[in-house]
Protein backbone atom coordinates (compact mmCIF):
# COMPACT_ATOMS: atom_id res chain seq x y z
CA UNK A 1 0.00 0.00 0.00
CA UNK A 2 2.63 2.50 0.73
CA UNK A 3 4.08 2.20 -2.90
CA UNK A 4 1.07 2.60 -4.34
CA UNK A 5 0.31 5.60 -2.46
CA UNK A 6 3.66 6.53 -3.01
CA UNK A 7 3.53 6.37 -6.69
CA UNK A 8 -0.08 8.16 -6.70
CA UNK A 9 1.75 11.20 -4.87
CA UNK A 10 4.42 11.08 -6.65
CA UNK A 11 2.57 11.17 -9.70
CA UNK A 12 0.43 14.40 -8.32
CA UNK A 13 3.91 16.15 -7.27
CA UNK A 14 5.13 16.24 -10.94
CA UNK A 15 1.71 16.50 -12.40
CA UNK A 16 1.45 20.35 -13.17
CA UNK A 17 -1.81 20.31 -13.57
CA UNK A 18 -1.90 19.81 -9.39
CA UNK A 19 0.10 22.87 -9.15
CA UNK A 20 -2.03 24.98 -11.52
CA UNK A 21 -4.74 23.96 -9.18
CA UNK A 22 -2.92 24.86 -6.25
CA UNK A 23 -2.35 28.31 -7.84
CA UNK A 24 -5.95 28.92 -9.10
CA UNK A 25 -7.27 27.89 -5.08
CA UNK A 26 -5.34 31.29 -3.72
CA UNK A 27 -6.73 33.73 -6.79
CA UNK A 28 -10.25 32.11 -6.23
CA UNK A 29 -9.43 33.07 -2.23
CA UNK A 30 -8.24 36.29 -3.19
CA UNK A 31 -11.40 36.83 -5.55
CA UNK A 32 -13.66 35.56 -2.67
CA UNK A 33 -12.05 37.87 0.20
CA UNK A 34 -12.18 41.27 -2.11
CA UNK A 35 -16.12 40.13 -2.85
CA UNK A 36 -16.59 40.06 0.46
CA UNK A 37 -14.94 43.53 0.95
CA UNK A 38 -17.05 45.09 -1.95
CA UNK A 39 -20.50 43.56 -2.29
CA UNK A 40 -21.82 44.71 1.21
CA UNK A 41 -20.32 47.68 0.59
CA UNK A 42 -21.57 48.44 -3.33
CA UNK A 43 -25.39 47.14 -1.66
CA UNK A 44 -25.45 48.91 1.21
CA UNK A 45 -25.40 52.24 -0.57
CA UNK A 46 -27.71 51.43 -2.73
CA UNK A 47 -31.65 51.11 -2.10
CA UNK A 48 -31.36 47.41 -3.69
CA UNK A 49 -31.83 46.00 -0.32
CA UNK A 50 -34.36 48.41 1.31
CA UNK A 51 -33.79 48.76 5.00
CA UNK A 52 -31.55 45.65 5.03
CA UNK A 53 -28.14 45.91 5.61
CA UNK A 54 -25.42 43.99 4.65
CA UNK A 55 -23.26 43.02 7.91
CA UNK A 56 -19.87 43.78 7.35
CA UNK A 57 -17.80 40.30 6.70
CA UNK A 58 -14.54 39.83 8.92
CA UNK A 59 -11.69 37.79 8.58
CA UNK A 60 -13.13 35.24 10.61
CA UNK A 61 -16.48 34.76 9.22
CA UNK A 62 -15.17 34.53 5.73
CA UNK A 63 -12.61 31.81 6.91
CA UNK A 64 -14.85 29.81 8.11
CA UNK A 65 -16.88 30.40 4.81
CA UNK A 66 -14.25 28.99 2.68
CA UNK A 67 -14.83 25.62 4.67
CA UNK A 68 -18.76 25.38 2.70
CA UNK A 69 -18.93 22.17 0.63
CA UNK A 70 -21.25 23.79 -1.44
CA UNK A 71 -19.92 26.56 -3.87
CA UNK A 72 -16.46 28.08 -4.52
CA UNK A 73 -13.98 25.46 -3.32
CA UNK A 74 -16.26 23.50 -2.20
CA UNK A 75 -17.14 22.54 -6.15
CA UNK A 76 -13.71 23.08 -7.39
CA UNK A 77 -11.76 20.48 -5.26
CA UNK A 78 -13.86 17.86 -5.92
CA UNK A 79 -13.52 18.57 -9.77
CA UNK A 80 -10.00 18.71 -9.48
CA UNK A 81 -9.88 15.17 -7.15
CA UNK A 82 -12.19 13.36 -9.86
CA UNK A 83 -10.06 14.97 -13.03
CA UNK A 84 -7.05 13.06 -11.74
CA UNK A 85 -8.86 10.09 -10.24
CA UNK A 86 -10.48 9.74 -13.85
CA UNK A 87 -7.28 9.63 -15.87
CA UNK A 88 -5.68 6.94 -14.96
CA UNK A 89 -8.95 5.26 -16.29
CA UNK A 90 -8.53 7.81 -19.89
CA UNK A 91 -4.70 6.82 -19.79
CA UNK A 92 -5.39 3.42 -19.28
CA UNK A 93 -2.66 3.59 -16.49
CA UNK A 94 -4.66 1.84 -14.35
CA UNK A 95 -3.55 -1.32 -15.45
CA UNK A 96 -0.22 -0.43 -13.94
CA UNK A 97 -1.73 -0.50 -10.31
CA UNK A 98 -3.68 -3.52 -11.25
CA UNK A 99 -0.78 -5.38 -12.46
CA UNK A 100 1.47 -4.00 -9.51
CA UNK A 101 0.83 -7.40 -7.30
CA UNK A 102 -1.91 -5.69 -5.18
CA UNK A 103 -5.66 -6.90 -4.99
CA UNK A 104 -8.15 -4.75 -6.14
CA UNK A 105 -9.51 -3.46 -3.14
CA UNK A 106 -6.43 -2.26 -2.11
CA UNK A 107 -5.89 -0.57 -5.35
CA UNK A 108 -9.00 0.92 -5.27
CA UNK A 109 -8.86 2.21 -1.47
CA UNK A 110 -5.66 3.46 -2.21
CA UNK A 111 -7.21 5.47 -4.58
CA UNK A 112 -9.94 7.04 -2.08
CA UNK A 113 -6.45 7.64 0.51
CA UNK A 114 -4.65 9.31 -2.49
CA UNK A 115 -7.83 11.14 -3.63
CA UNK A 116 -8.54 12.32 0.22
CA UNK A 117 -4.82 13.72 0.64
CA UNK A 118 -4.73 15.39 -2.44
CA UNK A 119 -8.34 17.11 -1.68
CA UNK A 120 -6.71 17.83 1.79
CA UNK A 121 -4.10 19.39 0.39
CA UNK A 122 -6.08 21.89 -1.61
CA UNK A 123 -8.27 22.41 1.07
CA UNK A 124 -5.34 23.26 3.24
CA UNK A 125 -3.88 25.57 0.76
CA UNK A 126 -7.40 27.24 0.39
CA UNK A 127 -8.17 27.81 3.81
CA UNK A 128 -4.60 29.30 4.72
CA UNK A 129 -4.62 31.58 1.60
CA UNK A 130 -8.38 32.50 2.77
CA UNK A 131 -7.29 33.41 6.28
CA UNK A 132 -4.72 35.03 5.63
CA UNK A 133 -5.91 37.69 3.04
CA UNK A 134 -8.77 38.30 4.92
CA UNK A 135 -6.97 39.26 7.53
CA UNK A 136 -5.31 41.96 5.48
CA UNK A 137 -8.10 42.86 3.53
CA UNK A 138 -10.69 42.73 6.35
CA UNK A 139 -9.26 42.01 9.36
CA UNK A 140 -9.94 39.11 11.66
CA UNK A 141 -12.94 40.53 13.39
CA UNK A 142 -12.12 39.27 17.15
CA UNK A 143 -8.78 38.87 18.67
CA UNK A 144 -6.04 36.38 17.59
CA UNK A 145 -5.02 34.44 20.88
CA UNK A 146 -4.84 30.96 21.01
CA UNK A 147 -8.86 30.39 21.42
CA UNK A 148 -9.06 31.94 18.14
CA UNK A 149 -6.59 29.64 16.77
CA UNK A 150 -8.09 26.73 18.07
CA UNK A 151 -11.55 27.74 16.94
CA UNK A 152 -9.54 28.17 13.23
CA UNK A 153 -7.75 24.46 13.53
CA UNK A 154 -11.21 22.73 14.69
CA UNK A 155 -12.96 24.51 12.13
CA UNK A 156 -10.41 23.17 9.02
CA UNK A 157 -10.74 19.16 10.77
CA UNK A 158 -14.23 19.55 10.63
CA UNK A 159 -14.06 20.77 6.91
CA UNK A 160 -11.54 18.56 6.14
CA UNK A 161 -13.56 15.26 7.58
CA UNK A 162 -17.03 16.90 5.21
CA UNK A 163 -14.91 17.12 2.34
CA UNK A 164 -13.62 13.66 2.26
CA UNK A 165 -17.45 12.28 1.94
CA UNK A 166 -17.70 13.97 -0.98
CA UNK A 167 -14.53 12.76 -2.82
CA UNK A 168 -14.96 9.67 -0.97
CA UNK A 169 -17.99 9.66 -2.96
CA UNK A 170 -16.97 10.73 -6.27
CA UNK A 171 -13.89 8.60 -6.24
CA UNK A 172 -15.73 5.74 -5.68
CA UNK A 173 -17.61 6.21 -8.25
CA UNK A 174 -15.26 6.99 -10.90
CA UNK A 175 -13.55 3.73 -9.93
CA UNK A 176 -16.76 1.99 -10.68
CA UNK A 177 -17.68 3.83 -13.82
CA UNK A 178 -14.09 3.89 -15.08
CA UNK A 179 -15.29 8.09 -16.30
CA UNK A 180 -15.65 11.22 -14.94
CA UNK A 181 -18.62 12.91 -15.98
CA UNK A 182 -21.16 11.46 -14.46
CA UNK A 183 -19.62 10.97 -10.69
CA UNK A 184 -18.51 14.42 -11.37
CA UNK A 185 -22.37 15.52 -11.69
CA UNK A 186 -23.46 13.01 -8.81
CA UNK A 187 -20.98 14.58 -6.48
CA UNK A 188 -21.67 17.81 -7.47
CA UNK A 189 -25.31 17.75 -6.94
CA UNK A 190 -25.44 15.98 -4.18
CA UNK A 191 -22.77 18.52 -2.69
CA UNK A 192 -24.86 21.19 -3.65
CA UNK A 193 -28.37 19.26 -2.48
CA UNK A 194 -27.35 18.56 0.96
CA UNK A 195 -25.59 21.88 1.61
CA UNK A 196 -29.36 23.02 0.68
CA UNK A 197 -31.19 20.59 2.74
CA UNK A 198 -28.74 21.32 5.89
CA UNK A 199 -29.26 25.27 5.58
CA UNK A 200 -32.93 25.17 5.60
CA UNK A 201 -33.07 22.62 8.32
CA UNK A 202 -30.16 24.73 10.16
CA UNK A 203 -33.53 27.63 10.96
CA UNK A 204 -35.31 24.54 12.66
CA UNK A 205 -35.96 25.07 16.80
CA UNK A 206 -36.42 21.09 17.34
CA UNK A 207 -33.59 19.81 19.63
CA UNK A 208 -33.62 16.25 18.53
CA UNK A 209 -33.65 17.32 15.10
CA UNK A 210 -31.00 19.19 15.62
CA UNK A 211 -28.85 16.71 17.59
CA UNK A 212 -29.96 14.12 14.59
CA UNK A 213 -28.98 16.68 11.43
CA UNK A 214 -25.88 17.55 13.20
CA UNK A 215 -24.62 13.83 11.73
CA UNK A 216 -25.76 15.49 7.93
CA UNK A 217 -22.79 16.66 6.07
CA UNK A 218 -24.93 19.59 4.78
CA UNK A 219 -26.28 20.50 8.42
CA UNK A 220 -22.44 20.15 9.53
CA UNK A 221 -21.50 22.44 6.93
CA UNK A 222 -24.20 25.22 7.35
CA UNK A 223 -23.01 24.79 11.90
CA UNK A 224 -19.42 24.84 10.20
CA UNK A 225 -19.66 28.03 7.96
CA UNK A 226 -21.68 30.24 10.48
CA UNK A 227 -19.33 29.76 13.31
CA UNK A 228 -21.81 27.83 15.00
CA UNK A 229 -19.35 24.85 16.11
CA UNK A 230 -17.89 22.91 18.55
CA UNK A 231 -15.90 19.80 19.84
CA UNK A 232 -19.06 17.91 20.32
CA UNK A 233 -19.49 18.64 15.92
CA UNK A 234 -16.04 17.10 15.08
CA UNK A 235 -17.10 14.18 17.12
CA UNK A 236 -20.25 13.90 15.35
CA UNK A 237 -18.55 14.76 12.18
CA UNK A 238 -16.01 12.05 12.22
CA UNK A 239 -18.63 9.29 12.79
CA UNK A 240 -20.72 10.12 9.97
CA UNK A 241 -17.47 10.41 7.96
CA UNK A 242 -16.45 7.18 8.84
CA UNK A 243 -20.35 6.08 8.44
CA UNK A 244 -20.89 7.54 4.88
CA UNK A 245 -17.24 6.56 3.33
CA UNK A 246 -18.23 2.93 4.35
CA UNK A 247 -21.40 2.79 2.90
CA UNK A 248 -20.77 4.60 -0.39
CA UNK A 249 -17.42 2.72 -0.52
CA UNK A 250 -17.43 -0.86 -0.16
CA UNK A 251 -20.57 -1.54 -2.69
CA UNK A 252 -18.35 0.03 -4.60
CA UNK A 253 -14.99 -1.66 -4.05
CA UNK A 254 -17.05 -5.48 -4.32
CA UNK A 255 -18.26 -4.09 -7.75
CA UNK A 256 -14.83 -2.69 -8.65
CA UNK A 257 -13.43 -5.95 -7.52
CA UNK A 258 -15.32 -8.26 -10.27
CA UNK A 259 -15.45 -5.78 -12.96
CA UNK A 260 -13.61 -5.97 -16.57
CA UNK A 261 -11.95 -2.81 -16.81
CA UNK A 262 -11.44 -2.32 -20.86
CA UNK B 1 9.01 -28.11 -20.77
CA UNK B 2 7.45 -25.80 -18.45
CA UNK B 3 4.22 -23.89 -19.72
CA UNK B 4 4.08 -20.34 -18.83
CA UNK B 5 0.11 -20.36 -19.87
CA UNK B 6 -1.85 -23.18 -19.96
CA UNK B 7 -5.51 -22.58 -21.23
CA UNK B 8 -8.56 -25.20 -22.41
CA UNK B 9 -11.97 -24.19 -23.47
CA UNK B 10 -11.71 -20.60 -22.30
CA UNK B 11 -15.06 -18.84 -22.80
CA UNK B 12 -15.37 -14.76 -21.93
CA UNK B 13 -18.37 -12.43 -22.71
CA UNK B 14 -18.73 -8.99 -22.54
CA UNK B 15 -22.16 -7.99 -20.77
CA UNK B 16 -25.05 -9.67 -23.81
CA UNK B 17 -22.63 -9.35 -26.56
CA UNK B 18 -21.17 -12.43 -28.40
CA UNK B 19 -18.44 -14.70 -26.71
CA UNK B 20 -15.18 -12.69 -27.04
CA UNK B 21 -13.53 -16.07 -26.87
CA UNK B 22 -15.12 -19.06 -27.23
CA UNK B 23 -14.11 -22.39 -26.44
CA UNK B 24 -10.59 -20.91 -26.22
CA UNK B 25 -7.57 -22.77 -26.12
CA UNK B 26 -3.73 -22.11 -26.03
CA UNK B 27 -0.67 -23.18 -24.98
CA UNK B 28 3.07 -21.12 -24.33
CA UNK B 29 5.70 -22.94 -23.17
CA UNK B 30 8.42 -21.30 -21.02
CA UNK B 31 10.81 -19.38 -23.49
CA UNK B 32 9.05 -19.14 -26.36
CA UNK B 33 8.13 -16.15 -28.66
CA UNK B 34 4.46 -16.75 -29.39
CA UNK B 35 3.62 -15.11 -32.46
CA UNK B 36 -0.09 -14.62 -31.43
CA UNK B 37 -1.86 -13.54 -35.05
CA UNK B 38 -5.82 -12.96 -35.74
CA UNK B 39 -8.15 -10.28 -37.29
CA UNK B 40 -9.62 -7.21 -35.45
CA UNK B 41 -11.52 -7.92 -32.93
CA UNK B 42 -10.78 -11.57 -32.90
CA UNK B 43 -9.69 -11.78 -29.20
CA UNK B 44 -5.95 -10.90 -28.91
CA UNK B 45 -6.07 -8.39 -26.75
CA UNK B 46 -9.42 -9.94 -24.68
CA UNK B 47 -6.90 -13.33 -24.07
CA UNK B 48 -4.07 -10.47 -22.85
CA UNK B 49 -6.60 -8.60 -20.74
CA UNK B 50 -7.50 -11.75 -18.77
CA UNK B 51 -3.97 -12.59 -18.12
CA UNK B 52 -3.18 -9.27 -17.08
CA UNK B 53 -5.93 -9.17 -14.70
CA UNK B 54 -7.86 -6.42 -16.34
CA UNK B 55 -10.40 -9.05 -17.36
CA UNK B 56 -12.10 -12.23 -15.52
CA UNK B 57 -12.74 -15.51 -17.76
CA UNK B 58 -16.68 -16.23 -18.01
CA UNK B 59 -16.12 -20.09 -17.72
CA UNK B 60 -13.29 -22.46 -18.30
CA UNK B 61 -11.75 -25.82 -18.44
CA UNK B 62 -8.55 -25.39 -17.26
CA UNK B 63 -6.56 -21.75 -17.06
CA UNK B 64 -3.70 -21.86 -15.59
CA UNK B 65 -1.05 -19.07 -15.32
CA UNK B 66 2.51 -20.50 -13.72
CA UNK B 67 1.15 -23.26 -13.08
CA UNK B 68 -1.65 -21.45 -11.05
CA UNK B 69 -5.37 -21.71 -11.91
CA UNK B 70 -6.78 -18.15 -12.46
CA UNK B 71 -9.01 -18.21 -9.99
CA UNK B 72 -6.87 -18.99 -7.10
CA UNK B 73 -3.68 -17.27 -8.19
CA UNK B 74 -3.05 -14.13 -5.89
CA UNK B 75 -2.51 -10.41 -7.33
CA UNK B 76 1.15 -11.15 -6.35
CA UNK B 77 1.29 -13.37 -9.30
CA UNK B 78 0.65 -10.47 -11.65
CA UNK B 79 4.22 -9.00 -11.12
CA UNK B 80 5.40 -11.76 -13.01
CA UNK B 81 4.09 -10.66 -15.95
CA UNK B 82 4.60 -7.16 -17.90
CA UNK B 83 2.23 -6.12 -20.47
CA UNK B 84 1.56 -3.87 -23.11
CA UNK B 85 -1.93 -3.64 -24.28
CA UNK B 86 -2.85 -1.83 -27.56
CA UNK B 87 -2.54 1.72 -27.25
CA UNK B 88 0.15 2.82 -24.50
CA UNK B 89 -0.69 3.73 -21.06
CA UNK B 90 1.10 6.97 -20.38
CA UNK B 91 1.09 9.42 -17.53
CA UNK B 92 0.39 11.95 -20.17
CA UNK B 93 1.56 15.22 -18.15
CA UNK B 94 4.79 13.53 -17.14
CA UNK B 95 7.95 13.34 -18.91
CA UNK B 96 9.57 10.13 -20.21
CA UNK B 97 11.56 9.96 -17.12
CA UNK B 98 9.10 10.75 -14.41
CA UNK B 99 6.83 8.39 -16.15
CA UNK B 100 9.62 5.56 -15.85
CA UNK B 101 9.50 6.99 -12.39
CA UNK B 102 6.42 6.59 -11.13
CA UNK B 103 6.22 2.82 -12.31
CA UNK B 104 9.34 2.50 -10.72
CA UNK B 105 7.87 3.42 -7.14
CA UNK B 106 4.17 1.45 -8.20
CA UNK B 107 6.50 -1.83 -8.10
CA UNK B 108 8.91 -0.84 -5.22
CA UNK B 109 12.24 -0.63 -7.62
CA UNK B 110 14.95 1.88 -7.13
CA UNK B 111 15.33 4.09 -10.22
CA UNK B 112 18.63 3.16 -11.70
CA UNK B 113 17.47 1.14 -14.68
CA UNK B 114 15.37 4.29 -15.54
CA UNK B 115 17.90 5.84 -17.69
CA UNK B 116 19.78 2.43 -19.28
CA UNK B 117 15.94 1.59 -20.67
CA UNK B 118 15.04 5.16 -22.11
CA UNK B 119 18.12 5.43 -23.86
CA UNK B 120 17.70 2.15 -25.71
CA UNK B 121 14.90 3.16 -26.97
CA UNK B 122 15.84 6.90 -27.58
CA UNK B 123 13.95 8.21 -25.37
CA UNK B 124 14.86 11.60 -23.49
CA UNK B 125 16.58 10.39 -20.48
CA UNK B 126 16.34 13.51 -18.01
CA UNK B 127 14.40 13.84 -15.23
CA UNK B 128 13.71 17.83 -16.28
CA UNK B 129 12.79 17.14 -19.78
CA UNK B 130 9.96 19.99 -19.89
CA UNK B 131 8.52 18.11 -22.85
CA UNK B 132 5.28 15.75 -21.49
CA UNK B 133 3.99 12.54 -22.77
CA UNK B 134 0.59 14.29 -24.27
CA UNK B 135 2.57 16.09 -27.00
CA UNK B 136 5.15 12.56 -27.93
CA UNK B 137 4.63 11.68 -31.58
CA UNK B 138 2.95 8.76 -31.62
CA UNK B 139 6.18 6.79 -32.43
CA UNK B 140 7.61 8.01 -29.27
CA UNK B 141 4.20 7.08 -27.12
CA UNK B 142 4.84 3.83 -28.13
CA UNK B 143 8.77 3.68 -27.39
CA UNK B 144 7.64 5.06 -24.06
CA UNK B 145 4.86 2.16 -23.89
CA UNK B 146 7.87 0.10 -24.40
CA UNK B 147 9.99 1.14 -21.93
CA UNK B 148 7.47 1.24 -19.13
CA UNK B 149 6.83 -2.64 -20.18
CA UNK B 150 10.72 -3.11 -19.91
CA UNK B 151 10.96 -2.04 -16.84
CA UNK B 152 9.86 -5.31 -14.78
CA UNK B 153 11.87 -7.75 -14.03
CA UNK B 154 8.80 -10.07 -15.31
CA UNK B 155 9.09 -13.80 -16.67
CA UNK B 156 6.61 -13.27 -19.56
CA UNK B 157 5.91 -10.46 -21.37
CA UNK B 158 2.67 -9.94 -23.02
CA UNK B 159 3.44 -7.19 -25.86
CA UNK B 160 0.23 -6.32 -27.96
CA UNK B 161 0.91 -4.82 -31.04
CA UNK B 162 4.59 -3.68 -30.29
CA UNK B 163 6.02 -2.17 -33.18
CA UNK B 164 2.64 0.03 -34.14
CA UNK B 165 3.93 3.44 -35.31
CA UNK B 166 7.50 2.59 -35.11
CA UNK B 167 9.89 3.99 -37.34
CA UNK B 168 12.06 1.00 -38.98
CA UNK B 169 14.73 1.61 -36.66
CA UNK B 170 12.45 1.39 -34.27
CA UNK B 171 11.15 -2.22 -35.49
CA UNK B 172 14.61 -3.11 -35.69
CA UNK B 173 15.23 -2.36 -31.72
CA UNK B 174 12.06 -4.30 -30.55
CA UNK B 175 13.19 -7.23 -32.70
CA UNK B 176 16.28 -7.14 -30.65
CA UNK B 177 15.13 -6.68 -27.98
CA UNK B 178 12.25 -9.36 -27.66
CA UNK B 179 15.47 -12.04 -29.12
CA UNK B 180 17.43 -10.81 -25.65
CA UNK B 181 14.43 -11.37 -23.32
CA UNK B 182 14.01 -15.11 -25.02
CA UNK B 183 18.37 -15.50 -24.58
CA UNK B 184 17.72 -14.60 -20.65
CA UNK B 185 15.19 -17.54 -20.31
CA UNK B 186 12.18 -15.34 -20.62
CA UNK B 187 8.58 -15.97 -22.40
CA UNK B 188 6.99 -13.24 -25.05
CA UNK B 189 3.77 -13.45 -26.58
CA UNK B 190 3.57 -10.79 -29.22
CA UNK B 191 0.45 -10.44 -31.11
CA UNK B 192 0.78 -8.40 -34.54
CA UNK B 193 -0.34 -7.73 -37.92
CA UNK B 194 2.15 -7.13 -39.30
CA UNK B 195 2.94 -10.91 -40.31
CA UNK B 196 6.00 -10.40 -41.68
CA UNK B 197 7.94 -9.02 -38.88
CA UNK B 198 6.46 -11.93 -36.84
CA UNK B 199 7.50 -14.39 -38.90
CA UNK B 200 11.54 -13.16 -38.14
CA UNK B 201 11.47 -13.69 -34.59
CA UNK B 202 8.34 -16.13 -33.43
CA UNK B 203 9.17 -19.60 -32.30
CA UNK B 204 5.51 -20.36 -32.79
CA UNK B 205 2.47 -19.31 -33.69
CA UNK B 206 -1.34 -19.49 -32.87
CA UNK B 207 -4.20 -18.21 -35.19
CA UNK B 208 -7.02 -16.80 -33.83
CA UNK B 209 -10.31 -16.48 -35.44
CA UNK B 210 -13.90 -15.03 -33.84
CA UNK B 211 -12.61 -16.05 -30.67
CA UNK B 212 -11.28 -19.27 -31.37
CA UNK B 213 -7.95 -20.84 -31.58
CA UNK B 214 -7.48 -22.27 -35.28
CA UNK B 215 -4.16 -23.65 -35.08
CA UNK B 216 -1.10 -23.32 -32.66
CA UNK B 217 2.29 -24.54 -35.02
CA UNK B 218 5.81 -24.31 -34.17
CA UNK B 219 7.53 -22.14 -36.31
CA UNK B 220 9.41 -24.93 -37.87
CA UNK B 221 6.43 -26.46 -38.81
CA UNK B 222 4.70 -23.97 -40.83
CA UNK B 223 8.40 -23.07 -42.59
CA UNK B 224 7.50 -26.20 -44.21
CA UNK B 225 3.72 -25.90 -44.60
CA UNK B 226 3.65 -22.53 -46.37
CA UNK B 227 1.97 -22.82 -49.51
CA UNK B 228 3.41 -21.48 -52.71
CA UNK B 229 1.65 -19.04 -54.19
CA UNK B 230 0.68 -18.95 -58.36
CA UNK B 231 -1.22 -16.25 -59.62
CA UNK B 232 -2.48 -15.48 -63.02
CA UNK B 233 -3.09 -12.44 -64.63
CA UNK B 234 -6.03 -12.32 -66.13
CA UNK B 235 -7.54 -9.95 -69.28
CA UNK B 236 -11.28 -10.31 -67.10
CA UNK B 237 -12.49 -11.53 -64.35
CA UNK B 238 -16.51 -12.72 -64.56
CA UNK B 239 -17.58 -15.71 -62.96
CA UNK B 240 -13.71 -16.84 -62.73
CA UNK B 241 -14.69 -18.09 -59.25
CA UNK B 242 -17.97 -19.45 -59.88
CA UNK B 243 -16.41 -21.23 -62.77
CA UNK B 244 -13.31 -22.54 -60.69
CA UNK B 245 -15.89 -24.10 -57.88
CA UNK B 246 -17.65 -25.78 -60.73
CA UNK B 247 -15.00 -27.78 -61.83
CA UNK B 248 -13.89 -28.27 -58.69
CA UNK B 249 -10.87 -25.94 -57.89
CA UNK B 250 -11.69 -24.19 -54.65
CA UNK B 251 -7.80 -22.97 -53.19
CA UNK B 252 -8.05 -20.02 -55.49
CA UNK B 253 -9.08 -16.16 -54.57
CA UNK B 254 -9.28 -12.95 -56.71
CA UNK B 255 -7.31 -10.10 -56.03
CA UNK B 256 -8.10 -7.54 -58.35
CA UNK B 257 -7.51 -8.98 -62.03
CA UNK B 258 -5.30 -11.48 -60.64
CA UNK B 259 -6.33 -14.79 -59.72
CA UNK B 260 -4.11 -16.35 -57.08
CA UNK B 261 -4.35 -20.06 -56.32
CA UNK B 262 -2.95 -21.30 -52.82
CA UNK B 263 -0.86 -24.86 -53.10
CA UNK B 264 -1.03 -27.61 -55.73
CA UNK B 265 -2.52 -27.14 -58.94
CA UNK B 266 -3.51 -28.84 -61.85
CA UNK B 267 -2.71 -26.85 -64.48
CA UNK B 268 -4.49 -28.32 -67.10
CA UNK B 269 -7.80 -28.05 -65.28
CA UNK B 270 -7.12 -23.99 -64.43
CA UNK B 271 -6.27 -23.11 -68.18
CA UNK B 272 -9.25 -25.91 -69.51
CA UNK B 273 -11.79 -23.81 -66.90
CA UNK B 274 -10.07 -20.46 -67.94
CA UNK B 275 -10.62 -21.10 -71.98
CA UNK B 276 -13.70 -21.98 -71.59
CA UNK B 277 -15.31 -18.70 -70.09
CA UNK B 278 -13.33 -17.00 -72.53
CA UNK B 279 -10.33 -15.07 -70.11
CA UNK B 280 -6.95 -14.85 -71.31
CA UNK B 281 -3.82 -15.14 -69.15
CA UNK B 282 -1.22 -12.72 -69.37
CA UNK B 283 0.74 -13.61 -67.15
CA UNK B 284 1.77 -16.21 -64.38
CA UNK B 285 3.88 -15.56 -61.21
CA UNK B 286 4.76 -18.10 -58.57
CA UNK B 287 5.65 -16.48 -55.12
CA UNK B 288 7.71 -17.00 -51.91
CA UNK B 289 5.21 -18.87 -49.22
CA UNK B 290 4.46 -16.22 -46.38
CA UNK B 291 2.82 -15.92 -42.98
CA UNK B 292 0.04 -13.74 -44.17
CA UNK B 293 -1.20 -16.48 -46.59
CA UNK B 294 -0.66 -19.34 -44.18
CA UNK B 295 -3.40 -17.26 -42.15
CA UNK B 296 -5.78 -16.45 -45.00
CA UNK B 297 -5.72 -19.53 -46.14
CA UNK B 298 -6.40 -21.23 -42.18
CA UNK B 299 -9.32 -18.75 -41.96
CA UNK B 300 -10.74 -19.84 -45.17
CA UNK B 301 -10.94 -23.63 -44.25
CA UNK B 302 -12.28 -22.50 -41.30
CA UNK B 303 -14.88 -20.57 -43.14
CA UNK B 304 -15.85 -23.33 -45.77
CA UNK B 305 -15.00 -21.21 -48.34
CA UNK B 306 -13.07 -18.33 -49.92
CA UNK B 307 -13.04 -15.46 -48.74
Amino acid sequence: MKNLLGADLLELRKNLLAKIMLIALVVLALFSVVLYFFIPKLLNTTDSLGDFELPQYNGELVTFAALSTGNNAGLLIPIAVLIFVAACFSNNTIRYKIASGRSRIKVFYGTIITASIYGTVLLVAFYIATFALSIIVLGYGSALNAQAIGRLFLALLIGVLLFIQNIALGTALCMVCHKLVLPLIITIVYSMGIGLVGSALYASTNATLINTMEYVSGYASAKLVLGDFDAALLLKTAISTIVFVAIVTIPCALAFRKQDIV
Amino acid sequence: MENIIEINKLDKKYGKSDLALDSFSITVKKGDIYGFVGENGAGKTTLIRILTGMAFPTAYEKAEMFGIDLRTSAATELIRISALIESPALYRNLNAYSNMLVRCKLLGYGKERIKAILDRLNLPTSDKDGKKARSYSLGMKQRLAIALALLPEADLYLLDEPINALDPEGILLVRNIISELRLNGKTILISSHILGELSKIATCYGFIHRGKMLEQIDANTINSKLLKNTAFSLSGTQAVIDSMRNAGITNCELRGNDLVFYGNLSLSSVIHVLDNIGVEVYGVNTSSPDLESYYFDLVRKNAGGAM
